[in-house]
C-alpha cells in the first residue's frame, strides 16, 4: 500500500486558490524531491499535508497509510508519523526546547500506548539526538528557536526530527542558507532516518541536497500543478537550465 | 439617598458602637474622613474602567460593626493554596485579626492586630496611619486629578469605618527574614462588606517581606441556600518603606464570582528605599485596584508586577500611579493580563516625572492576551516628564495567542490544549520569575498552569474553605 497518496488536490488560502489539482504518490522507502519556482505552490502543499487551518482543501483527497489525511487534526498526524521541517521555523519565547521537547515526544508515546519518558530517560534521548546535528547544549535550554541563528533554526528542525523518527519527513527548504558544513548534518539527519518504511518528501532549490540525499523521484510543481515527473535526471536538468523550457514546454513563452 | 450619604448616616447613628469596638488612635480619624467622604463622593470616575464603586457600594451589605465573633481563620477553618511558605501564618476573617500560627514569637517586629496596635504603640500609628490614604496627592497639575481623586472617597469610607486589620511593623535596623503571609479570607451568610485595613510599616535599614493570600468563602446565604452572598472586601493599604529599607509584598487573589474587591493602595518610599510589589489576580469576581506609589526621596527602587488571568464575567481594573520625586529614582512595571470568555480589563498606569527628579529610570510594560472576541481590555499607558536626563518606556499591546506558535507545536505533536496552556503559560512566565520569594514563585507557577487548564475555575487552589 502507497504510504503517501494525494488526488486532485485544490487548496486556497484567503479565498485565492493556490494549488489547482496536485496528485502525487509516494511509497514506503521512497525520496522525492519537489522543486519549482518561488510562489508555486510547494509550502502550501506541506501546510496542507501537515493540517495548518489557514489553508482550506477545496477539492481532492490524501490517503496517509490508507486513512483519511484531511480529517486529522494536526497533532493526530504528528502521532501518525508526518513531520514538517518547516521553511521558517517559528520562534516561541518563553518555552523551552526541553519542555516542548518533552511534551510533543510524551503526547506522542501516550498515542501509541507507550509509557511516558522519565526525565533521566529523555535527556539521554535529548542528548544522543542532539549531537546527531552538533546543536549546542545551550540552545537546547532556551526558549524555542529564539535568538537562534538561520542556521541553528534549520539543524534545530532536524534535531526534532531525529526525536520524533517520522514515517513521512517532508523537508521545507531546509537547505536553504546552509554553509557546506551544516549542509552535510542536515543530509545526515535525514538519511540516518532512512529505512524501508520511511519516507521523505524534499523540497529544494539546491543540487548539494540533492546529492547527499539521493531522491529517486522529482517532482516540479508550477502554478499549483506537478507539471512534470522523472528521475534524477530532472533535477539535473532544473540545476543547468532553470525552468524557462518547462514553461516553454507549457506553451507560456 | 447616594450611597456615601447612607454609609454616613449610617457611621452617625452607630459611632459609639464603632469606637467602642476599635481603639481611640483610630477613632480619631473618623471625623475628618466623614468630611472628606461628603466632599469626594464615591461617583465612578471618568477613567475607562470597568469596576464602578460607586455602583458596587451602592448595594446593601451587612457590616460587622459590632465585632460579632467570627471564625478564627486558622487551618480548622482552611489550608490556603500557598502552604509552608512561613511557620508564620496571620489570618484575617474579614476586617478582624483572627490569630497568628506564631510559636516562637519575635520580638524585634509587630505583625498583628490594628485595633491591638492602635491600643499599645497609639504615637506610632499616628505618625503613619492615614498619613498617605487621607490626603489628596498635591501633583501641582490639573491634567490628570483624576487619578488622584479616584479612591480618595473609598479610602475615607474605609477610614471612617474602619475598626481593625493587620499591621506589620519592623524597626529601624530590624531583618526579618522569613517571609510573613497573611491569609485573608471573606466569609459571610449574607452579602456583606468588610472593612480591611492594611498597614506596613518598614523602618530605615529594615527588611521584610509579606505575602498576603486572599479567598472568599462559598458559603450560601442564611436564607436561601442556593445562592452565595455577595462578599465585598474595601481594603485600604498604607505601605512606607524607610531610608535604604526594603520590602517585597504580594498580594495573590483568589476571588469567586461574588467576590468584590476596591483596593487603595498608597506606597511610600525614602531615600534608596527598594520595593517589590505584586498584584496576582489567579481569579477574580470584580475588582478594582488602586495603586500610588510616591519616591520621595533619591535613589529609591520600585518594581510593580501585575498579573490577572480572567474568565467568564470577571473584571479587574488596576489603576497604578507611580510618582517620580527625586533624582535618580527606577520604577519598573510589568503588568500581564489573559483573558479568556467574557473577561474584562483595564491598565491605567501613569508615570509622573517632576521637575527636578533628574536621571529617573522609569519602565512600564503592559502586555494583553484576549483568547475570544468577546473579552475586552483597556490599556492606557501616560508618561508626563518634567525633568532632564531620564530614561523613560513605556509599551502597551493587546492581541491573540500566536497562531503559528500555535500550529507549530500541535505539528509536533502536542494537542491543542496542551499548546495553548504552553503559550499562556510562556506569557507569564516573566511576570512571575521576578518574584524574590522562591517557594511562592515555584507555587505561583504550578497553580498559574493548573488554572490555564481548567482547573481552578472559580475555586481557591487546593484551599479547602470549610
Ligand atoms: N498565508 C498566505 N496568505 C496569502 N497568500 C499565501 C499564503 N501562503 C501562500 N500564499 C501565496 O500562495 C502562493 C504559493 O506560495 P508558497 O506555497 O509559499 O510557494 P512556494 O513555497 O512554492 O514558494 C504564493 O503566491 C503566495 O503568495
Ligand atoms: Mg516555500
Amino acid at each position: 500500500m502507497a504510504l503517501l497518496e494525494i488526488k486532485n488536490l485544490h487548496a486556497s488560502v484567503g479565498g485565492k486558490e493556490i494549488l489547482r489539482g496536485i496528485n502525487l504518490t509516494i511509497n514506503p522507502g521512497e525520496v522525492h524531491a519537489v522543486m519549482g519556482p518561488n510562489g508555486a505552490g510547494k509550502s502550501t502543499l506541506s501546510a496542507i499535508l501537515t493540517g495548518n487551518p489557514q489553508y482550506e482543501v477545496t477539492e481532492g483527497e490524501i490517503l496517509y497509510k490508507g486513512k483519511d489525511l484531511l480529517a486529522m487534526k494536526p497533532e493526530q498526524r504528528a502521532w501518525e508519523g508526518i513531520f514538517l521541517s518547516f521553511q521558517y521555523p517559528v520562534e516561541i519565547p518563553g518555552v523551552s526546547m526541553v519542555n516542548f521537547m518533552r511534551t510533543a515526544v510524551n503526547s506522542q508515546r501516550e498515542y501509541r500506548g507507550e509509557k511516558a519518558l522519565t526525565a533521566t530517560e529523555f535527556l539521554k534521548l535529548m542528548r544522543e539526538k542532539r549531537a546527531v546535528v552538533q546543536l549546542d547544549n545551550k540552545l537546547a535550554n532556551r526558549s524555542v528557536n529564539e535568538g537562534f541563528s538561520g542556521g541553528e533554526k534549520k539543524r534545530n528542525e532536524i534535531f526534532q526530527m531525529a526525536m520524533l523518527e517520522p514515517t513521512l519527513s517532508i523537508l521545507d527548504e531546509t537547505d536553504s542558507g546552509l554553509d557546506v558544513d551544516a549542509l552535510r548534518i542536515v543530509s545526515d539527519g535525514v538519511n540516518r532516518l532512512k529505512s524501508a518504511e520511511r519516507s521523505s518528501i524534499v523540497i529544494t532549490h539546491y543540487q548539494k541536497l540533492l546529492e547527499y540525499v539521493q531522491p529517486q523521484f522529482v517532482h516540479i510543481v508550477y502554478k499549483g500543478r506537478i507539471v512534470k515527473d522523472g528521475g534524477p535526471e530532472l533535477g539535473d536538468r532544473i540545476f543547468a537550465e532553470g525552468f524557462d523550457w518547462i514553461k516553454k514546454e507549457l506553451g507560456e513563452e | 439617598m447616594s450611597a456615601e450619604k447612607q454609609y454616613i448616616e449610617l457611621y452617625r447613628s452607630q459611632k459609639a458602637l464603632i469606637d467602642a469596638n476599635s481603639a481611640p488612635a483610630l477613632n480619631a480619624y473618623r471625623e475628618e474622613a466623614a468630611r472628606v467622604l461628603e466632599q469626594e463622593g464615591l461617583q465612578k470616575p471618568k477613567d475607562f474602567t470597568h469596576v464602578d464603586p460607586g455602583q458596587l457600594l451602592s448595594a446593601d451589605y451587612l457590616l460587622n460593626l459590632a465585632r460579632h465573633e467570627v471564625p478564627t481563620g486558622r487551618e480548622d477553618l482552611f489550608t490556603c493554596a500557598v502552604p509552608e511558605l512561613s511557620t508564620n501564618v496571620h489570618f484575617l476573617c474579614n476586617e478582624q485579626y483572627t490569630g497568628n500560627t506564631d510559636k516562637i514569637k519575635d520580638s524585634r517586629f509587630f505583625a498583628g492586630s490594628l485595633r491591638e496596635f492602635a491600643r499599645l504603640y497609639p504615637e506610632i500609628l499616628t505618625a503613619y496611619y492615614n498619613q498617605l490614604a487621607g490626603k489628596r496627592l498635591d501633583t501641582g497639575d490639573k491634567r490628570s486629578a483624576r487619578f488622584e481623586t479616584c479612591s480618595l472617597g473609598e479610602a475615607a469610607l474605609n477610614t471612617m469605618l474602619c475598626q481593625d486589620g493587620f499591621v506589620l511593623y519592623v524597626p529601624a535596623g530590624v531583618e526579618v527574614q522569613k517571609p510573613l503571609q497573611l491569609i485573608s479570607l471573606l466569609r459571610a451568610v449574607d452579602d456583606f462588606m468588610a472593612v480591611q485595613r492594611l498597614l506596613v510599616i518598614i523602618e530605615d535599614n529594615a527588611k521584610a517581606s509579606l505575602l498576603v493570600c486572599e479567598h472568599a468563602s462559598m458559603l450560601p446565604k442564611m436564607d436561601d441556600q442556593s445562592v452565595v452572598p455577595d462578599l465585598l472586601s474595601l481594603q485600604t493599604v498604607e505601605v512606607f518603606v524607610g531610608k535604604h529599607a526594603s520590602l517585597d509584598f504580594y498580594r495573590l487573589e483568589e476571588h469567586h464570582e461574588h467576590a468584590f474587591r476596591l483596593g487603595q493602595t498608597y506606597v511610600r518610599l525614602d531615600e534608596g528605599a527598594h520595593a517589590d510589589l505584586g498584584e496576582y489576580a489567579l481569579t477574580a469576581g470584580r475588582t478594582r485596584n488602586r495603586m500610588q506609589i510616591e519616591l520621595t526621596a533619591p535613589d529609591a527602587q520600585v518594581q510593580l508586577y501585575g498579573m490577572a488571568a480572567l474568565d467568564g464575567e470577571q473584571c479587574l481594573d488596576n489603576i497604578t500611579f507611580i510618582d517620580h520625586q527625586a533624582p535618580r529614582c527606577q520604577s519598573n512595571e510589568l503588568f500581564k493580563y489573559v483573558l479568556d470568555e467574557k473577561a474584562k480589563g483595564s491598565f491605567l498606569g501613569r508615570i509622573l516625572v517632576r521637575k527636578g527628579s533628574d536621571k529617573t529610570d522609569a519602565h512600564q510594560t503592559d502586555r494583553n492576551l484576549c483568547l475570544t472576541p468577546d473579552t475586552r481590555m483597556i490599556a492606557r499607558p501616560e508618561l508626563e516628564i518634567y525633568a532632564d536626563d531620564v530614561k523613560c518606556s513605556h509599551g502597551a499591546t493587546v492581541g491573540q495567542l500566536d497562531q503559528q506558535a500555535l500550529f507549530y507545536m500541535r505539528t509536533r505533536g502536542i494537542p491543542e490544549d496542551e499548546a495553548r496552556m504552553l503559550l499562556m503559560f510562556a506569557f507569564m512566565s516573566d511576570v512571575i520569575d521576578g518574584i524574590r520569594i522562591e517557594q511562592l514563585k515555584d507555587r505561583l507557577k504550578h497553580l498559574i498552569e493548573k488554572r490555564f487548564r481548567g482547573e481552578l475555575k472559580q475555586q481557591c487552589a487546593g484551599c479547602q474553605i470549610r
